[in-house]
């Protein structure tokens, strides 16, 4: 099992690690239940779009490093567009990655569109609150 | 860069004078030790010295010593060969959850071939209960197989008190012995052992050569057929060069046994002292009071440990996640698991394993990367925050 430098050059200095808070932002994560890898990822909307992305993660070598693609592959793209996020999309950027770590790309994926899922629950909600406050 | 090698449970540096002592081997005799001729017998001679030094390391005789490809074959040819021999007596076998994999996935083929095998528990420190296998004990039960020393935690069984039960009970004991000859007084007699594992590259001799003892008398089938090499049961041309290096490795660990195990013991004391201190949130994994030195297992919580490993590998520190034979596998550790380890302890665990090559001021290196590293993926980190902690002096 070996990673190619990109996929080094990523892990040894990932992009965008950190937390994003307020209310035009939200978490999604996941988990794989077999190794513990988990995934957090956050976006920051503006008219549908995501104009901000980090991500914390804990896991091997592959996780943190399409975690940290990630966050560049869904700037300027919509909330929908999001919803159908492909993990060749990760793969295109980082060539390849050990087949024993190909589950990372399926939970970065599962991270995003749960980010995505979770925005727009935040949002029906903060709608209906305006609206009963009217 | 700084170069540190902390994984000499996945292998050792050869040893100069093991290296000498097979040189001759390697250039001038290099006659097949089966043939009749000058050649040969002067290639047998060294075999044959080589097999009194493994079997007087052991308190065996030489005719129950046949040479292997390494551990994995001993292990292999063990298991099979023993349950083979004596399926007629029964067919269930009996293994502790924390074998080596060549122990277990032989175990899961014997399975399929319609042998029953138990896997014994062991403790929250790797130990197999003693109890535990008298209960496991049945009428049909066959074989026994219990390692003398885990390779991932370095936890030492009672193999004397498991010999003693299966001599009672009638039971053939094998013992994986390949991380133990570096760290144990091994006595086949003494221990009522009735077949052992042992492999050269773990005391500092060459790669691909190992031995399995077998006690006179017992019935073993054939593994590898096609020759009538090692007493006409192991085929195959002799690794002259490679059986002499590990009988003159196996001489040298006997003779150093109880200055390696001082060195190892000081040094992975050290080592854990000074994790302790710099790094907050780690747990130690494995029994303290009854261990191999030279391993150490750690989880650093909230932190990968391939992560921890790749990191520490960019910096010139050789560590591992577990067993070599394991690496790059889907599954995490057996062994952990089997111990009870939570997963995200699992998952975060290290092995670091001393030679006696190794000094205080390597590991003074590996604990400031090794401090760096985790940090710096602790503040990746999707799981709970590290906390600070305030540091003391190490003694």
């Amino acid at each position: 099992m070996m990673y190619n430098r990109k996929v080094m050059g990523i892990f040894q200095n990932p992009s965008n690690v950190g937390e994003l808070k307020g209310v035009d932002c939200c978490c999604g994560m996941a988990v794989n239940n077999v190794f513990g890898d988990t995934v957090k990822f956050y976006i920051k909307v503006q008219d549908n779009v995501v104009i901000k992305a980090k991500f914390k993660a804990f896991g091997n070598v592959a996780t943190i490093a399409c975690s940290s693609i990630a966050t560049e592959l869904v700037l300027n793209r919509t909330l929908d567009d999001l919803k159908t996020f492909k993990t060749q999309e990760i793969i295109k950027v980082l060539d390849s990655i050990p087949e024993s770590k190909e589950y990372s790309l399926t939970l970065v994926k599962e991270a995003i569109v749960d980010a995505v899922k979770d925005f727009i629950k935040k949002q029906a909600r903060l709608n209906k609150q305006n609206k009963s406050a009217k | 860069m700084k170069k540190v090698y902390f994984d000499n449970a996945a292998t050792t540096s050869l040893n100069g004078e093991v290296l000498n002592e097979m040189l001759p081997y390697l250039t001038d005799v290099y006659g097949n030790s089966s043939s009749l001729h000058s050649f040969g017998r002067d290639a047998m001679a060294g075999v044959d010295h080589a097999r009194d030094q493994i079997a007087s390391a052991i308190h065996a005789k030489p005719t129950e010593i046949y040479f292997t490809s390494g551990g994995t074959e001993a292990n292999n040819w063990a298991i099979r060969g023993l349950a083979y021999a004596n399926k007629e007596k029964g067919k269930h076998i009996i293994v502790s959850a924390i074998e080596h994999h060549s122990i277990i996935e032989t175990c899961k083929a014997l399975e399929k071939e319609g042998f029953k095998v138990s896997y014994l528990p062991v403790d929250e420190t790797g130990l197999v209960s003693v109890v535990n296998l008298l209960h496991e004990l049945r009428p049909d039960t066959i074989l026994v197989s219990v390692m003398m020393v885990n390779n991932e935690v370095g936890t030492i069984q009672h193999i004397k008190a498991i010999g003693d039960i299966l001599k009672d009970a009638n039971t053939l004991f094998h013992c994986d012995a390949v991380q133990a000859m570096s760290v144990c007084e091994v006595n086949v007699e003494d221990m009522y052992i009735d077949a052992l594992s042992m492999s050269s590259h773990k005391i500092h001799g060459p790669k691909g050569v190992g031995a399995l003892y077998v006690k006179k008398g017992t019935p073993i089938q054939k593994l590898v057929y096609g020759g009538e090499q090692e007493f006409n049961r192991r085929g195959g041309t002799a690794n002259v060069a490679g059986i002499v290096g590990f009988g003159k490795a196996m001489e040298l660990n006997v003779k150093n046994l109880v200055v390696t195990n001082k060195k190892l013991k000081e040094l992975s004391s050290y080592f854990i002292k000074k994790v302790e201190y710099e790094i907050p949130d780690i747990k130690v994994n494995g029994n303290l009071k009854q261990r191999a030195y030279g391993i150490v297992n750690i989880s650093f919580n909230f932190v990968d440990g391939e992560s921890l490993l790749m990191l520490l590998d960019l910096e010139g520190v050789a560590v591992s996640t577990g067993s070599a034979c394991a690496a790059g596998s889907v599954e995490k550790s057996h062994v952990l698991k089997a111990m009870g380890l939570e997963m995200k302890d699992v998952s975060s665990a290290v092995r670091f394993s001393f030679g006696v090559d190794n000094t205080k001021e390597e590991i003074d290196y590996a604990v400031e990367v090794l401090a760096k590293a985790v940090d710096k993926l602790r503040d990746i980190t999707a799981l709970t925050k590290k906390r600070k902690v305030v540091r003391n002096d190490v003694q």
